[in-house]
């Protein structure tokens, strides 16, 4: 059983989404010149985000491990409604402010 | 609170629920991705559409990955609560509707640019 490599695959994905989120961040300063305070507003958004994802990396890599050996309480809800509520926020600012 | 928003029954194998969690990232990065394609709409291509159509082309995107992202989150939540109970995975009923609403805008796009406005 590859006990560490789960722990270490799903910290890897959190990463990866993270990196999307900052990617996203600087996309939104394009549109600066149009709309000064929304993408000002979601560009902070964003990268507050991303900074929280990297804040949490070592606790969520330990809590997996942890799972992993005693073999329950990997699944963290309030991560995973964090981040869908954030990109579902940060989906309607923009489509609201795109009309 | 998560034991009664997950739904009772057994704790799945922690391999199991890391799983659903790399798929709902997988998920939530696909919400990303429209969403940086519509704001990219948005902001760059002002003279390939009319300006009329932009807008609901963007919103289009962006309302896809709005949706999308609550999806995701209902989707976990889902699966986690069937590994609980040792039920059968949902399948993602989305996937075909992503695709298709992705080629309209695709399609949409590759027009406007052969022939533009």
């Amino acid at each position: 059983m590859d006990a560490g490599l789960q722990a270490e695959r799903t910290v890897l994905a959190w990463r990866r989404t993270q990196l999307a989120l900052l990617l996203l961040a600087c996309l939104t300063l394009r549109c600066l010149g149009r709309l000064p305070w929304l993408a000002m507003g979601l560009c902070s958004l964003l990268l507050l985000g991303a900074w929280l994802l990297v804040a949490v990396q070592r606790r969520r890599y330990r809590r997996g491990q942890r799972a992993l050996r005693g073999g329950q309480g990997a699944a963290d809800p309030l991560a995973v409604i964090a981040l869908a509520g954030g990109v579902a926020l940060v989906a309607l600012a923009a489509l609201l402010g795109s009309f | 609170m998560s034991r009664r928003l997950l739904g009772g029954g057994t704790e799945p194998d922690p391999r199991f629920s890391l799983a659903n969690e790399r798929t709902f990232l997988a998920w939530v990065r696909t919400a990303l991705a429209l969403l940086a394609g519509g704001i990219a709409l948005d902001a760059f291509a002002v003279d390939t559409f009319p300006a009329a159509l932009r807008p609901w082309l963007a919103s289009g995107l962006l309302g896809m990955s709005l949706l999308l992202s609550l999806w995701a989150l209902r989707r976990w939540l889902m699966v986690e609560r069937a590994l609980r109970h040792g039920a059968a995975l949902p399948l993602p009923g989305v996937a075909p509707l992503l695709s298709l609403g992705s080629a309209l805008v695709a399609a949409l796009v590759i027009g406007f640019l052969w022939w533009p406005a």
